[in-house]
């Protein structure tokens, strides 16, 4: 601030001035330090209103579900919901199907991402720029117009065209089944086309742009080959947008049902299990507990996601600052 | 090149080198590409063309070249289709700018300087985790929780009905105020739509120099001033993005009603017909996209030279 400027005209003024300017400059920045309290106070609060409300009813005894004198704190705890969630769930194994699929397709998404990311960002090849607005276009196209041809790609899946080469020969095309198989969902993420693939590769290729060239000139100058320059110099400096990624993806990964749903549904993930509650509550009459078990599955689920982003919060913000997406 | 020496191997020169390796990094993600989107998306636009279009041994199977017919019975005589339609796109015509003011704004004050600023940057994060997938939808389908919410809404932002009967009484026509009210109750979907549309803003104002502020102060110009004349021109790209990013958002979302009509249809197997309305949603977003870059295009302002 101009805090020169300021003491410059105190000395100019009689004391009484003095006081009055200085009085108002705490005042409003008092003022606007409040304001902007109230505000994050307020929308922190509709931000974790349904994390709130969650807890809320998954620590309620049935009997106080519908209590109309139980705001927000239960009068007394249970855990009794969530424990008759995890057993319908079978949460042990629906955690590690989860931790599974998700993790694996992430490192492999985010494997192909950044490798496509720095070559957008630093190579010129012919028909860059049209292969980078194939990639904006993966981001545009809403992946439920395209679910049912994707779905016969998978089912039918002929080892990239070759099967179907092989049937122009013998008559029948060669083709196996990954439905119902992890490679369905590993296989697109392994080749950079998972959930959010383009998303992905737009923020690697921004982050890798903004990284100073020099450090790589040097690496080719002292003998690195562009692969080794890739992983030696450019994967450690990426950290801040590998994090982000990571995160991004772990997440949508893990609350998804679409892409389970369609590619492998016997998979029973934390989020089908949650999602097939109603179905398998549907003989039940118990109102309440449907409720219930509803709010308690949604928090079992968001649970072990919440704990991960609450330990690399502090390290996912700092990176977002530092991904600088152009 | 001499081929006298025998086997005499000349490196290739670093440019070219250079080029080959650049296509090589992309090499991976151009063969997904290929196999899971574009195969797909071409073969979505000839479902489309036909009747009836079934699942069969090895492959699918189509009956009756239907052309563009398809197309114009969509757009002519699916009454529900076109209501669809344009109750989603009025929709987003308000959403879209809303959310757009509501990040910035949210990103604008989460950049300055206060105490507990991790922690509150951290939890505006949060709608990304709990309001993606099916959380939202149980969320949103559980009568009990809407109705909580509603009378949340009414109670503790705008006394609900009263606020509105004031604004017909003031005289705001009928419209306007069913309008704002619908914003109002939408209050809580605005918030959870814009998790990473902060996200992105705020790591738009980070990237704005300090320097530029500096100057600004020293010349005396006002918060007014420096906000309008220096953050909004230094962000537009961002915003840009995040108006991109919003359209996609909310035109792919789960909740979006042309994306559950498209996803029962596709269940009741009539998978041309989902065809036809994919690929005439998949235009409109297109031409919405396109809209947005060509009436932003003079006023984004790129502080590098790579335009």
């Amino acid at each position: 601030m101009d805090l020169q400027l300021i003491r410059q005209r105190l000395q100019a003024l009689d004391p009484r001035e003095r006081i009055s300017i200085w009085t108002m400059k705490k005042i409003s920045r008092g003022a606007v330090g409040f304001i902007r309290a109230y505000l994050i106070l307020c929308l922190s609060f509709v931000v974790l209103y349904p994390l709130f409300y969650m807890l809320s009813i998954s620590f309620r005894p049935n009997t106080q579900i519908m209590d109309p004198s139980v705001i927000w704190i239960p009068r007394t705890f249970s855990i009794q919901s969530i424990v008759e969630v995890m057993e319908l769930i079978e949460f042990p194994k629906a955690l590690s199907n989860s931790v599974f699929l998700s993790l694996a397709a992430t490192l492999l998404q985010l494997m192909t991402c950044s490798l496509a990311g720095y070559g957008f960002a630093r190579f010129r090849f012919r028909g860059r720029n049209l292969l980078f607005g194939f990639v904006l276009l993966t981001i545009l196209v809403p992946m439920q117009s395209v679910a049912i041809p994707m779905y016969s790609q998978i089912r039918f899946f002929d080892y990239f065209f070759v099967g179907r080469l092989i049937g122009l020969f013998t008559g029948e095309a060669l083709s196996t089944s990954l439905y119902n198989t992890p490679w369905a969902l590993f296989l697109p993420a392994l080749l950079g086309n998972g959930l959010r693939g383009g998303l992905y590769i737009y923020v690697f290729r921004q982050s890798y742009m903004g990284m100073p060239k020099d450090l790589e000139d040097a690496a080719y100058i002292d003998g690195c080959g562009f692969i080794q320059t890739y992983t030696r110099i450019i994967m450690p400096l990426a950290r801040a947008p590998m994090l982000v990624v990571f995160i991004l993806s772990l997440i949508w990964y893990w609350n998804d049902v679409f892409l389970n749903n369609l590619f492998y549904s016997t998979a029973e993930t934390l989020s089908m299990a949650v999602d097939g509650l109603a179905v398998k509550m549907a003989l039940s009459h118990d109102f309440y507990q449907i409720f219930a078990y509803q709010q308690a599955g949604c928090l079992v689920l968001i649970a072990p996601v919440l704990l991960m982003y609450l330990f690399l919060q502090k390290y996912f913000i700092r990176s977002v600052d530092r991904t600088g997406l152009k | 090149m001499s081929r006298t020496g025998g086997r005499v191997r000349h490196p290739m020169p670093y440019e070219r080198k250079k080029k080959w390796f650049g296509f090589l990094f992309v090499v991976p993600w151009l063969i997904g590409f290929a196999y899971f989107f574009l195969v797909p998306f071409v073969s979505s636009f000839f479902y489309s063309l036909y009747e009836k279009v079934s699942p069969a041994q090895g492959g699918m199977q189509f009956l009756g070249f239907a052309g563009i017919r398809r197309y114009v019975e969509a757009l002519s005589a699916d009454t529900p289709f076109i209501l669809q339609l344009t109750f989603t796109l009025q929709r987003m015509v308000y959403q879209v700018p809303l959310v757009l003011v509501f990040s910035i704004f949210l990103a604008v004050i989460l950049n300055t300087r206060f105490r507990g600023r991790l922690l509150a940057r951290g939890i505006f994060f949060l709608p990304v985790i709990i309001a993606s997938g099916i959380v939202i939808n149980i969320l949103r389908g559980d009568t009990v929780a809407s109705d909580m919410m509603a009378g949340e809404r009414g109670s503790a932002l705008f006394q609900g009905i009263q606020f509105e009967v004031l604004l017909l009484q003031v005289g705001v026509p009928v419209d306007v105020t069913t309008w704002l009210m619908q914003v109002i109750n939408g209050i809580f979907e605005l918030v959870w739509k814009s998790g990473v549309q902060t996200l992105l803003m705020l790591s738009g104002l980070q990237s704005i120099p300090h320097t530029v502020y500096e100057a600004a102060d020293i010349e005396g110009a006002t918060a007014w001033e420096t906000f309008w004349k220096i953050t909004m021109p230094m962000a537009s790209p961002h915003i840009i993005l995040c108006a991109f990013y919003t359209i996609v958002d909310i035109s792919t979302d789960y909740s979006n009603l042309i994306i559950l009509r498209i996803r029962d249809i596709a269940r009741n197997l009539d998978l041309a017909y989902a065809s036809v309305l994919s690929i005439i949603w998949f235009a409109i977003i297109m031409a919405l996209v396109g809209l947005v870059f060509l009436l932003t295009r003079r006023m984004v302002y790129y502080n590098d030279d790579r335009g």
